[in-house]
Protein backbone atom coordinates (compact mmCIF):
# COMPACT_ATOMS: atom_id res chain seq x y z
CA UNK A 1 0.00 0.00 0.00
CA UNK A 2 2.59 2.16 0.78
CA UNK A 3 4.65 1.45 -2.14
CA UNK A 4 1.81 2.01 -4.38
CA UNK A 5 1.49 5.82 -3.31
CA UNK A 6 5.00 6.52 -3.49
CA UNK A 7 4.59 5.27 -7.45
CA UNK A 8 1.62 7.21 -7.81
CA UNK A 9 3.34 10.26 -6.31
CA UNK A 10 6.51 9.64 -8.67
CA UNK A 11 3.98 9.62 -11.74
CA UNK A 12 2.54 12.31 -10.42
CA UNK A 13 5.66 14.01 -10.80
CA UNK A 14 6.19 12.95 -14.34
CA UNK A 15 3.02 14.40 -15.54
CA UNK A 16 3.64 16.82 -18.34
CA UNK A 17 1.45 18.20 -20.97
CA UNK A 18 2.90 19.86 -24.14
CA UNK A 19 0.11 22.65 -25.11
CA UNK A 20 0.89 24.59 -28.43
CA UNK A 21 -0.55 28.06 -28.94
CA UNK A 22 -1.51 29.09 -31.92
CA UNK A 23 -3.86 32.21 -33.97
CA UNK A 24 -3.56 34.92 -36.73
CA UNK A 25 -0.96 37.64 -35.71
CA UNK A 26 -1.95 39.86 -33.40
CA UNK A 27 -5.11 37.22 -31.91
CA UNK A 28 -3.26 38.27 -28.29
CA UNK A 29 -1.88 34.39 -27.64
CA UNK A 30 1.22 36.20 -26.24
CA UNK A 31 -0.80 37.98 -23.96
CA UNK A 32 -2.72 35.23 -23.27
CA UNK A 33 0.48 33.69 -21.90
CA UNK A 34 1.66 36.37 -19.96
CA UNK A 35 -1.56 37.19 -18.13
CA UNK A 36 -1.42 33.21 -17.44
CA UNK A 37 2.11 33.54 -16.15
CA UNK A 38 1.39 36.62 -14.08
CA UNK A 39 3.35 38.98 -16.24
CA UNK A 40 2.83 42.86 -17.21
CA UNK A 41 0.74 42.57 -20.38
CA UNK A 42 1.08 45.91 -21.49
CA UNK A 43 4.48 45.88 -23.42
CA UNK A 44 4.22 43.45 -25.89
CA UNK A 45 6.19 43.00 -28.93
CA UNK A 46 4.32 40.75 -32.09
CA UNK A 47 6.13 37.34 -31.30
CA UNK A 48 9.21 36.94 -34.12
CA UNK A 49 9.47 33.14 -33.39
CA UNK A 50 7.76 31.48 -30.45
CA UNK A 51 8.06 31.95 -26.61
CA UNK A 52 8.24 28.87 -24.25
CA UNK A 53 6.70 29.05 -20.44
CA UNK A 54 6.55 26.02 -17.92
CA UNK A 55 4.12 26.22 -15.20
CA UNK A 56 2.43 24.38 -13.08
CA UNK A 57 -1.15 23.81 -12.89
CA UNK A 58 -3.34 21.35 -11.37
CA UNK A 59 -0.46 19.11 -10.00
CA UNK A 60 0.01 18.90 -14.46
CA UNK A 61 3.35 20.65 -15.69
CA UNK A 62 2.33 22.42 -19.01
CA UNK A 63 4.95 23.26 -21.04
CA UNK A 64 2.71 26.05 -22.94
CA UNK A 65 4.39 27.51 -26.70
CA UNK A 66 3.28 30.18 -28.31
CA UNK A 67 4.28 30.91 -31.47
CA UNK A 68 4.17 33.83 -33.86
CA UNK A 69 0.85 34.19 -36.01
CA UNK A 70 2.35 36.39 -38.96
CA UNK A 71 1.57 35.43 -42.57
CA UNK A 72 5.01 34.40 -43.36
CA UNK A 73 5.98 32.53 -40.03
CA UNK A 74 3.02 30.22 -40.20
CA UNK A 75 4.98 27.93 -42.34
CA UNK A 76 6.82 27.33 -39.81
CA UNK A 77 4.13 26.25 -37.58
CA UNK A 78 4.68 22.87 -38.01
CA UNK A 79 8.07 22.48 -36.90
CA UNK A 80 6.55 22.57 -33.40
CA UNK A 81 3.62 19.80 -33.98
CA UNK A 82 5.65 16.68 -32.53
CA UNK A 83 4.16 15.33 -29.53
CA UNK A 84 1.56 18.04 -28.72
CA UNK A 85 -1.10 17.04 -26.34
CA UNK A 86 -3.40 19.98 -26.40
CA UNK A 87 -3.73 23.04 -29.20
CA UNK A 88 -4.74 26.31 -28.13
CA UNK A 89 -6.30 28.31 -31.23
CA UNK A 90 -6.74 31.76 -30.29
CA UNK A 91 -9.17 34.09 -32.25
CA UNK A 92 -9.26 37.78 -32.47
CA UNK A 93 -13.46 38.18 -31.61
CA UNK A 94 -13.08 41.52 -32.87
CA UNK A 95 -11.79 40.89 -36.49
CA UNK A 96 -14.31 40.28 -38.45
CA UNK A 97 -12.46 40.87 -41.73
CA UNK A 98 -9.89 37.91 -41.63
CA UNK A 99 -12.63 35.45 -39.56
CA UNK A 100 -12.53 33.46 -42.99
CA UNK A 101 -8.55 33.58 -43.31
CA UNK A 102 -8.59 31.97 -39.26
CA UNK A 103 -11.18 29.75 -40.65
CA UNK A 104 -9.26 28.47 -43.03
CA UNK A 105 -5.92 28.08 -41.41
CA UNK A 106 -7.50 26.13 -38.16
CA UNK A 107 -8.95 23.63 -40.90
CA UNK A 108 -5.66 23.32 -42.05
CA UNK A 109 -4.39 22.36 -38.88
CA UNK A 110 -6.34 19.61 -38.05
CA UNK A 111 -5.67 18.01 -41.32
CA UNK A 112 -2.30 17.50 -39.69
CA UNK A 113 -1.27 13.94 -38.41
CA UNK A 114 1.19 15.14 -35.93
CA UNK A 115 -1.83 17.18 -34.25
CA UNK A 116 -4.34 14.30 -34.50
CA UNK A 117 -4.62 13.24 -30.70
CA UNK A 118 -4.54 16.91 -29.53
CA UNK A 119 -7.01 18.07 -27.58
CA UNK A 120 -8.73 21.70 -29.23
CA UNK A 121 -9.34 24.46 -27.03
CA UNK A 122 -10.78 28.04 -29.12
CA UNK A 123 -9.97 30.77 -27.11
CA UNK A 124 -12.65 33.50 -28.18
CA UNK A 125 -10.26 36.02 -26.91
CA UNK A 126 -10.87 40.25 -26.51
CA UNK A 127 -14.45 39.72 -25.33
CA UNK A 128 -13.61 42.92 -22.92
CA UNK A 129 -13.87 45.16 -26.55
CA UNK A 130 -17.12 46.31 -27.53
CA UNK A 131 -18.73 44.88 -30.47
CA UNK A 132 -16.48 41.78 -30.46
CA UNK A 133 -18.51 38.64 -31.55
CA UNK A 134 -19.58 35.92 -28.96
CA UNK A 135 -17.97 32.82 -28.36
CA UNK A 136 -21.20 31.10 -30.24
CA UNK A 137 -20.93 33.67 -33.30
CA UNK A 138 -17.57 32.29 -33.78
CA UNK A 139 -18.56 28.77 -33.63
CA UNK A 140 -20.69 29.36 -36.19
CA UNK A 141 -17.61 31.42 -38.00
CA UNK A 142 -15.43 28.84 -37.19
CA UNK A 143 -17.50 25.95 -38.00
CA UNK A 144 -16.57 24.25 -35.15
CA UNK A 145 -19.33 21.93 -35.31
CA UNK A 146 -18.16 19.97 -38.11
CA UNK A 147 -15.00 18.89 -36.27
CA UNK A 148 -15.01 15.25 -35.85
CA UNK A 149 -11.42 14.10 -35.59
CA UNK A 150 -10.71 16.36 -31.96
CA UNK A 151 -12.13 16.92 -28.34
CA UNK A 152 -13.18 20.47 -29.06
CA UNK A 153 -14.53 23.36 -26.76
CA UNK A 154 -14.96 27.24 -27.47
CA UNK A 155 -14.21 29.59 -24.73
CA UNK A 156 -15.00 33.55 -24.61
CA UNK A 157 -12.08 35.12 -22.72
CA UNK A 158 -10.42 38.55 -22.30
CA UNK A 159 -6.54 38.65 -22.10
CA UNK A 160 -6.74 41.80 -20.83
CA UNK A 161 -8.28 41.30 -17.64
CA UNK A 162 -7.77 37.86 -17.47
CA UNK A 163 -11.43 36.89 -17.77
CA UNK A 164 -12.18 32.88 -18.32
CA UNK A 165 -8.58 32.15 -19.15
CA UNK A 166 -8.38 29.70 -16.22
CA UNK A 167 -11.68 28.39 -17.02
CA UNK A 168 -10.34 27.42 -20.93
CA UNK A 169 -7.18 25.51 -19.53
CA UNK A 170 -9.01 23.60 -16.80
CA UNK A 171 -11.34 22.18 -19.52
CA UNK A 172 -8.29 21.43 -21.55
CA UNK A 173 -6.10 19.82 -18.81
CA UNK A 174 -8.68 17.92 -17.64
CA UNK A 175 -9.52 16.29 -20.68
CA UNK A 176 -6.54 15.98 -21.82
CA UNK A 177 -5.45 14.69 -18.22
CA UNK A 178 -8.27 11.90 -18.79
CA UNK A 179 -7.14 11.07 -22.18
CA UNK A 180 -3.64 10.23 -21.28
CA UNK A 181 -3.55 9.28 -17.41
CA UNK A 182 -6.44 7.40 -16.49
CA UNK A 183 -3.99 3.98 -16.19
CA UNK A 184 -3.87 3.87 -13.07
CA UNK B 1 76.72 56.86 4.26
CA UNK B 2 76.43 57.61 -0.08
CA UNK B 3 76.47 54.13 -0.45
CA UNK B 4 73.50 54.16 2.16
CA UNK B 5 71.72 56.44 0.52
CA UNK B 6 72.38 55.06 -3.12
CA UNK B 7 70.83 51.84 -1.84
CA UNK B 8 67.87 53.54 -0.36
CA UNK B 9 67.00 55.13 -3.82
CA UNK B 10 67.21 52.25 -5.44
CA UNK B 11 64.81 50.29 -3.00
CA UNK B 12 62.18 53.66 -4.03
CA UNK B 13 62.86 53.10 -7.32
CA UNK B 14 62.10 49.64 -7.25
CA UNK B 15 59.04 50.43 -5.22
CA UNK B 16 57.79 52.58 -7.89
CA UNK B 17 58.37 50.68 -10.63
CA UNK B 18 56.61 47.32 -9.15
CA UNK B 19 53.40 50.12 -8.16
CA UNK B 20 53.43 51.21 -11.88
CA UNK B 21 52.87 47.89 -13.14
CA UNK B 22 50.81 46.71 -10.91
CA UNK B 23 48.55 49.68 -11.88
CA UNK B 24 48.60 48.76 -15.55
CA UNK B 25 47.53 45.21 -15.10
CA UNK B 26 44.68 46.36 -13.37
CA UNK B 27 43.52 48.46 -15.80
CA UNK B 28 44.15 45.91 -18.42
CA UNK B 29 41.87 43.68 -16.64
CA UNK B 30 39.37 45.85 -16.04
CA UNK B 31 39.40 47.09 -19.82
CA UNK B 32 39.14 43.32 -20.95
CA UNK B 33 36.13 42.81 -18.73
CA UNK B 34 34.58 45.89 -19.91
CA UNK B 35 35.09 44.82 -23.87
CA UNK B 36 34.31 41.31 -23.10
CA UNK B 37 30.42 42.93 -21.59
CA UNK B 38 30.41 45.04 -24.80
CA UNK B 39 30.51 42.42 -26.93
CA UNK B 40 27.57 40.57 -25.54
CA UNK B 41 24.33 41.46 -27.01
CA UNK B 42 22.57 43.63 -24.95
CA UNK B 43 19.56 42.50 -23.35
CA UNK B 44 17.46 39.70 -23.33
CA UNK B 45 14.95 40.86 -26.02
CA UNK B 46 18.41 41.17 -28.44
CA UNK B 47 19.41 38.14 -27.45
CA UNK B 48 16.61 36.25 -28.93
CA UNK B 49 16.20 38.19 -31.57
CA UNK B 50 19.03 36.80 -32.74
CA UNK B 51 18.60 33.34 -31.98
CA UNK B 52 15.51 33.49 -33.57
CA UNK B 53 16.56 35.22 -36.94
CA UNK B 54 19.15 32.20 -37.02
CA UNK B 55 16.62 29.52 -36.14
CA UNK B 56 14.35 31.22 -39.24
CA UNK B 57 17.36 30.96 -41.49
CA UNK B 58 17.88 27.48 -40.97
CA UNK B 59 14.57 26.44 -41.46
CA UNK B 60 14.52 28.24 -44.64
CA UNK B 61 17.44 26.60 -45.97
CA UNK B 62 16.32 22.97 -44.98
CA UNK B 63 12.97 24.33 -46.61
CA UNK B 64 14.31 25.42 -49.58
CA UNK B 65 16.84 22.40 -50.20
CA UNK B 66 14.13 19.63 -49.41
CA UNK B 67 11.42 21.08 -51.55
CA UNK B 68 12.15 23.28 -53.87
CA UNK B 69 15.49 23.05 -55.31
CA UNK B 70 15.72 19.53 -55.69
CA UNK B 71 18.54 19.94 -58.65
CA UNK B 72 20.68 20.65 -56.15
CA UNK B 73 21.06 18.32 -53.31
CA UNK B 74 23.35 20.24 -51.58
CA UNK B 75 23.90 24.09 -50.46
CA UNK B 76 25.30 26.18 -52.82
CA UNK B 77 27.36 28.14 -51.28
CA UNK B 78 29.86 26.36 -49.29
CA UNK B 79 32.61 28.32 -46.79
CA UNK B 80 35.79 28.16 -48.09
CA UNK B 81 37.56 26.81 -45.23
CA UNK B 82 41.47 27.63 -45.96
CA UNK B 83 40.47 31.80 -45.52
CA UNK B 84 37.69 31.99 -42.62
CA UNK B 85 36.59 35.27 -43.16
CA UNK B 86 36.04 35.35 -46.90
CA UNK B 87 33.72 33.86 -48.03
CA UNK B 88 33.56 33.39 -51.69
CA UNK B 89 31.87 31.98 -54.93
CA UNK B 90 33.68 29.91 -57.27
CA UNK B 91 32.91 30.47 -60.95
CA UNK B 92 31.28 27.30 -60.93
CA UNK B 93 28.96 28.03 -57.90
CA UNK B 94 28.21 31.20 -59.28
CA UNK B 95 26.66 29.68 -62.37
CA UNK B 96 24.77 27.46 -60.48
CA UNK B 97 23.41 30.29 -58.44
CA UNK B 98 22.68 32.50 -61.89
CA UNK B 99 21.02 29.91 -63.21
CA UNK B 100 19.01 28.92 -60.42
CA UNK B 101 18.14 32.71 -59.67
CA UNK B 102 17.02 32.53 -63.74
CA UNK B 103 14.61 29.43 -63.62
CA UNK B 104 12.76 31.07 -60.43
CA UNK B 105 12.42 34.58 -62.60
CA UNK B 106 10.95 32.83 -65.55
CA UNK B 107 8.68 30.98 -63.18
CA UNK B 108 7.40 33.97 -61.74
CA UNK B 109 7.36 35.62 -65.07
CA UNK B 110 4.78 33.25 -66.07
CA UNK B 111 3.29 33.19 -63.62
CA UNK B 112 1.97 37.04 -63.76
CA UNK B 113 1.66 37.06 -67.64
CA UNK B 114 -0.27 35.33 -70.10
CA UNK B 115 -3.97 34.24 -69.50
CA UNK B 116 -4.17 33.02 -66.11
CA UNK B 117 -2.22 34.83 -63.96
CA UNK B 118 -2.53 33.58 -60.29
CA UNK B 119 -0.59 36.22 -58.14
CA UNK B 120 -1.27 33.85 -55.10
CA UNK B 121 1.53 31.24 -56.24
CA UNK B 122 3.50 34.21 -57.61
CA UNK B 123 4.05 36.23 -55.01
CA UNK B 124 5.26 32.41 -53.23
CA UNK B 125 7.59 31.63 -55.67
CA UNK B 126 8.79 35.53 -55.41
CA UNK B 127 9.20 34.98 -51.73
CA UNK B 128 11.26 31.69 -51.83
CA UNK B 129 13.59 33.83 -54.45
CA UNK B 130 13.67 36.74 -51.84
CA UNK B 131 14.78 33.70 -49.42
CA UNK B 132 17.25 32.22 -51.87
CA UNK B 133 18.84 35.65 -52.83
CA UNK B 134 19.28 36.93 -49.29
CA UNK B 135 20.98 33.77 -48.10
CA UNK B 136 23.31 34.56 -50.71
CA UNK B 137 23.36 37.60 -50.70
CA UNK B 138 26.85 37.73 -48.32
CA UNK B 139 28.72 35.49 -50.82
CA UNK B 140 28.03 37.30 -54.05
CA UNK B 141 29.58 39.79 -56.38
CA UNK B 142 28.01 42.94 -55.78
CA UNK B 143 26.53 43.61 -59.38
CA UNK B 144 24.93 40.51 -59.63
CA UNK B 145 23.00 41.16 -55.97
CA UNK B 146 22.13 44.56 -57.37
CA UNK B 147 20.24 43.47 -60.48
CA UNK B 148 18.72 40.41 -58.63
CA UNK B 149 17.27 42.91 -55.74
CA UNK B 150 15.90 45.13 -59.00
CA UNK B 151 14.55 42.12 -60.70
CA UNK B 152 12.87 41.22 -57.29
CA UNK B 153 11.50 45.06 -57.05
CA UNK B 154 10.11 44.63 -60.45
CA UNK B 155 8.34 41.50 -59.58
CA UNK B 156 6.74 42.59 -56.41
CA UNK B 157 5.59 46.03 -58.09
CA UNK B 158 4.13 43.79 -60.87
CA UNK B 159 2.39 41.77 -58.36
CA UNK B 160 0.99 44.34 -56.44
CA UNK B 161 -0.54 46.27 -59.90
CA UNK B 162 -2.21 43.06 -60.66
CA UNK B 163 -3.83 42.67 -57.13
CA UNK B 164 -4.78 45.88 -57.54
CA UNK B 165 -6.12 45.82 -61.09
CA UNK B 166 -8.47 42.77 -59.88
CA UNK B 167 -9.51 44.89 -56.57
CA UNK B 168 -10.72 47.58 -58.56
CA UNK B 169 -12.77 45.66 -60.78
CA UNK B 170 -15.25 45.19 -57.92
CA UNK B 171 -14.35 41.77 -56.67
CA UNK B 172 -13.22 42.92 -53.14
CA UNK B 173 -15.93 45.36 -51.72
CA UNK B 174 -17.18 45.67 -48.07
CA UNK B 175 -20.47 47.78 -47.31
CA UNK B 176 -21.92 48.58 -44.39
CA UNK B 177 -24.49 45.93 -43.49
CA UNK B 178 -25.80 47.06 -40.21
CA UNK B 179 -29.20 46.14 -40.73
CA UNK B 180 -28.62 42.77 -42.11
CA UNK B 181 -27.22 41.67 -39.06
CA UNK B 182 -29.15 39.81 -36.51
CA UNK B 183 -29.92 41.84 -33.59
CA UNK B 184 -28.39 39.36 -30.85
CA UNK B 185 -29.21 40.46 -27.53
CA UNK B 186 -26.71 41.18 -25.50
CA UNK B 187 -25.89 37.46 -24.67
CA UNK B 188 -23.25 36.35 -21.90
CA UNK B 189 -20.16 34.99 -23.16
CA UNK B 190 -20.20 31.48 -23.01
CA UNK B 191 -18.30 29.57 -20.26
CA UNK B 192 -17.84 26.73 -18.38
CA UNK B 193 -18.11 28.67 -14.49
CA UNK B 194 -16.14 31.46 -14.15
CA UNK B 195 -18.14 35.06 -14.64
CA UNK B 196 -17.38 37.90 -16.80
CA UNK B 197 -18.61 41.44 -15.20
CA UNK B 198 -17.65 43.59 -18.39
CA UNK B 199 -20.18 41.53 -21.06
CA UNK B 200 -23.19 42.03 -18.61
CA UNK B 201 -24.01 45.60 -20.06
CA UNK B 202 -23.46 45.48 -23.21
CA UNK B 203 -24.74 49.21 -24.72
CA UNK B 204 -27.07 47.82 -28.33
CA UNK B 205 -25.57 50.71 -29.83
CA UNK B 206 -22.00 48.81 -30.27
CA UNK B 207 -23.41 45.29 -31.17
CA UNK B 208 -22.70 46.28 -35.12
CA UNK B 209 -19.12 44.99 -33.85
CA UNK B 210 -16.03 45.93 -36.07
CA UNK B 211 -17.50 46.83 -39.59
CA UNK B 212 -15.98 49.93 -41.01
CA UNK B 213 -16.22 53.19 -39.12
CA UNK B 214 -15.25 54.38 -42.07
CA UNK B 215 -15.71 53.36 -45.69
CA UNK B 216 -15.93 54.13 -49.69
CA UNK B 217 -15.03 57.61 -49.30
CA UNK B 218 -13.46 59.94 -51.70
CA UNK B 219 -11.86 63.28 -51.28
CA UNK B 220 -13.58 63.87 -47.87
CA UNK B 221 -11.80 65.26 -44.69
CA UNK B 222 -13.14 63.72 -41.52
CA UNK B 223 -12.65 63.79 -38.05
CA UNK B 224 -13.16 61.31 -35.43
CA UNK B 225 -13.87 63.19 -32.13
CA UNK B 226 -12.75 61.85 -28.88
CA UNK B 227 -16.35 60.53 -28.18
CA UNK B 228 -16.48 58.22 -31.19
CA UNK B 229 -12.83 56.71 -30.98
CA UNK B 230 -12.47 55.88 -27.44
CA UNK B 231 -11.89 52.43 -26.17
CA UNK B 232 -13.24 51.09 -29.48
CA UNK B 233 -11.63 49.74 -32.05
CA UNK B 234 -11.47 51.88 -35.77
CA UNK B 235 -11.56 50.73 -38.85
CA UNK B 236 -10.99 52.83 -41.72
CA UNK B 237 -11.34 50.89 -45.36
CA UNK B 238 -11.70 51.67 -48.92
CA UNK B 239 -10.85 55.12 -48.78
CA UNK B 240 -9.44 57.57 -51.60
CA UNK B 241 -7.83 60.76 -51.56
CA UNK B 242 -9.11 61.52 -47.91
CA UNK B 243 -7.92 62.72 -45.34
CA UNK B 244 -8.74 61.18 -41.35
CA UNK B 245 -7.75 62.76 -38.15
CA UNK B 246 -8.59 60.79 -35.10
CA UNK B 247 -8.93 62.46 -31.66
CA UNK B 248 -8.86 60.60 -28.55
CA UNK B 249 -7.57 56.79 -27.78
CA UNK B 250 -9.10 54.03 -30.05
CA UNK B 251 -8.24 50.64 -28.74
CA UNK B 252 -6.91 49.46 -31.97
CA UNK B 253 -7.46 50.47 -35.15
CA UNK B 254 -7.21 48.70 -38.88
CA UNK B 255 -6.74 50.09 -42.23
CA UNK B 256 -7.34 48.72 -45.55
CA UNK B 257 -7.67 49.57 -48.98
CA UNK B 258 -6.34 53.17 -48.62
CA UNK B 259 -5.52 55.08 -51.56
CA UNK B 260 -3.79 58.44 -51.65
CA UNK B 261 -4.73 59.26 -47.90
CA UNK B 262 -3.55 60.79 -44.87
CA UNK B 263 -4.56 59.35 -41.32
CA UNK B 264 -2.94 61.62 -38.36
CA UNK B 265 -3.88 60.70 -35.23
CA UNK B 266 -2.60 60.25 -31.53
CA UNK B 267 -1.45 57.30 -29.47
CA UNK B 268 -3.54 53.69 -30.06
CA UNK B 269 -3.97 51.44 -27.02
CA UNK B 270 -2.78 48.56 -28.69
CA UNK B 271 -2.04 47.84 -32.11
CA UNK B 272 -2.31 49.07 -35.42
CA UNK B 273 -3.02 46.66 -38.11
CA UNK B 274 -2.44 48.16 -41.63
CA UNK B 275 -3.34 46.21 -45.21
CA UNK B 276 -3.13 47.06 -48.74
CA UNK B 277 -2.69 50.53 -48.55
CA UNK B 278 -0.80 52.70 -51.19
CA UNK B 279 0.62 55.97 -51.40
CA UNK B 280 -1.04 57.34 -47.90
CA UNK B 281 1.22 59.04 -45.04
CA UNK B 282 0.35 57.88 -41.16
CA UNK B 283 0.58 59.70 -38.30
CA UNK B 284 0.42 57.52 -35.32
CA UNK B 285 1.55 56.31 -31.54
CA UNK B 286 0.80 52.45 -30.90
CA UNK B 287 2.49 49.48 -28.97
CA UNK B 288 2.21 46.99 -31.71
CA UNK B 289 1.79 47.81 -35.71
CA UNK B 290 1.98 45.79 -38.47
CA UNK B 291 2.31 46.41 -42.00
CA UNK B 292 0.55 44.22 -45.02
CA UNK B 293 0.70 44.36 -48.70
CA UNK B 294 1.35 48.11 -48.93
CA UNK B 295 3.39 50.11 -51.29
CA UNK B 296 4.75 53.46 -50.96
CA UNK B 297 3.82 54.79 -47.72
CA UNK B 298 5.08 57.29 -45.03
CA UNK B 299 4.87 56.13 -41.32
CA UNK B 300 5.75 58.97 -38.58
CA UNK B 301 5.65 56.60 -35.66
CA UNK B 302 5.26 56.35 -32.04
CA UNK B 303 6.05 52.85 -31.25
CA UNK B 304 6.69 50.64 -28.17
CA UNK B 305 7.98 47.46 -30.25
CA UNK B 306 9.36 46.64 -33.49
CA UNK B 307 7.59 46.96 -36.28
CA UNK B 308 6.24 44.29 -38.68
CA UNK B 309 6.78 44.62 -42.28
CA UNK B 310 5.35 41.66 -44.14
CA UNK B 311 4.86 41.71 -48.41
CA UNK B 312 5.64 45.40 -48.29
CA UNK B 313 7.26 47.70 -50.62
CA UNK B 314 9.08 51.63 -50.49
CA UNK B 315 7.64 52.42 -46.98
CA UNK B 316 9.57 55.02 -45.48
CA UNK B 317 9.60 55.50 -41.90
CA UNK B 318 9.85 58.90 -39.31
CA UNK B 319 9.27 59.39 -35.37
CA UNK B 320 6.20 60.65 -34.49
CA UNK B 321 6.23 64.50 -35.07
CA UNK B 322 3.09 66.08 -34.39
CA UNK B 323 2.83 68.04 -31.01
CA UNK B 324 -0.86 69.34 -29.58
CA UNK B 325 -2.07 70.30 -26.28
CA UNK B 326 -3.23 66.80 -24.52
CA UNK B 327 0.04 65.13 -25.93
CA UNK B 328 1.72 63.99 -23.04
CA UNK B 329 -1.48 63.04 -21.04
CA UNK B 330 -2.89 60.73 -24.00
CA UNK B 331 0.41 59.05 -24.21
CA UNK B 332 0.64 59.14 -20.72
CA UNK B 333 -3.29 57.05 -20.90
CA UNK B 334 -1.99 54.41 -23.70
CA UNK B 335 0.96 53.97 -21.82
CA UNK B 336 3.29 54.72 -24.27
CA UNK B 337 6.60 56.43 -22.93
CA UNK B 338 7.33 59.64 -24.74
CA UNK B 339 11.04 58.09 -24.52
CA UNK B 340 11.66 54.96 -25.77
CA UNK B 341 10.31 55.15 -29.63
CA UNK B 342 11.36 52.21 -31.88
CA UNK B 343 10.05 53.88 -35.59
CA UNK B 344 13.61 52.74 -36.82
CA UNK B 345 13.33 48.98 -35.74
CA UNK B 346 11.59 47.53 -38.91
CA UNK B 347 11.55 43.83 -39.05
CA UNK B 348 10.74 42.82 -42.96
CA UNK B 349 9.32 39.23 -42.70
CA UNK B 350 10.57 39.03 -46.35
CA UNK B 351 14.18 39.82 -45.93
CA UNK B 352 15.32 37.61 -43.34
CA UNK B 353 18.97 38.85 -43.80
CA UNK B 354 21.04 41.00 -41.69
CA UNK B 355 21.84 43.46 -44.58
CA UNK B 356 18.63 46.54 -45.00
CA UNK B 357 15.44 45.33 -46.07
CA UNK B 358 15.32 46.63 -49.87
CA UNK B 359 11.52 47.18 -49.35
CA UNK B 360 11.58 49.79 -46.34
CA UNK B 361 13.78 52.72 -45.70
CA UNK B 362 14.38 55.86 -43.09
CA UNK B 363 12.58 58.94 -44.63
CA UNK B 364 15.47 61.38 -45.26
CA UNK B 365 14.98 64.45 -42.70
CA UNK B 366 14.55 66.79 -45.20
CA UNK B 367 11.78 65.61 -46.75
CA UNK B 368 9.23 65.11 -43.38
CA UNK B 369 6.49 67.03 -43.07
CA UNK B 370 6.86 69.36 -39.85
CA UNK B 371 3.77 69.94 -37.38
CA UNK B 372 4.36 72.89 -35.51
CA UNK B 373 3.79 73.07 -31.72
CA UNK B 374 1.61 76.19 -31.52
CA UNK B 375 -1.31 74.53 -33.86
CA UNK B 376 -3.21 71.67 -32.89
CA UNK B 377 -5.58 69.29 -34.04
CA UNK B 378 -7.03 70.06 -37.23
CA UNK B 379 -6.10 73.21 -37.67
CA UNK B 380 -2.27 72.25 -37.50
CA UNK B 381 -2.89 70.55 -40.33
CA UNK B 382 -5.18 72.69 -42.70
CA UNK B 383 -3.45 75.94 -41.87
CA UNK B 384 0.26 74.68 -42.48
CA UNK B 385 -0.03 71.72 -45.07
CA UNK B 386 -3.11 73.55 -47.28
CA UNK B 387 -1.81 70.41 -49.90
CA UNK B 388 -2.52 68.03 -46.41
CA UNK B 389 -6.33 68.21 -47.68
CA UNK B 390 -6.63 66.58 -50.73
Amino acid sequence: MVLLTILKKLKQKEKEMRLLMLGLDNAGKTTILKKFNGEDVHTISPTLGFNIKTLEHQNYQLNIWDVGGQKSLRSYWRNYFESTDGLVWVVDSIDRRRMEDCTKELHSLLQEERLAGATLLVFANKQDLPGSMTADEIKEALNLDSIETHHWRIVGCSAMNGDNLLAGIDWLVEDIGARIFTLE
Amino acid sequence: MATFKTISYLGGFLALGYGALKFTELNEDKLKKELLEFSEPVTEAEKKRKLMMEVLKNAAANKKTMENYPTSQQPLIRVNKESDNCITMSQQQLAAFLSELNLLELKVNDLLSGENVNTNVASEVLQNLTRFVSENAPSLPAYELRRAHGEIMKFKTKILEIEEKTRRQGKFKFTRTNKERPQVPSQPIECLEGKISSSTARPSVFLDGLLPTLTNLTNETITINSKESSNKDIWLNNLEKSTVIINGIPSALHMTNLRDCKIIGGPVLTSVFLEDCLHSTFVVGCQQMRIHKSKECDFYLHIGSRIIVEDCFACRFAPYNREYSEKAEEFNRASLELSTNHWDCVDDFNWLSVEQSPNWSILPIDERIQLFPRFTGFNLITSIYPEYIV
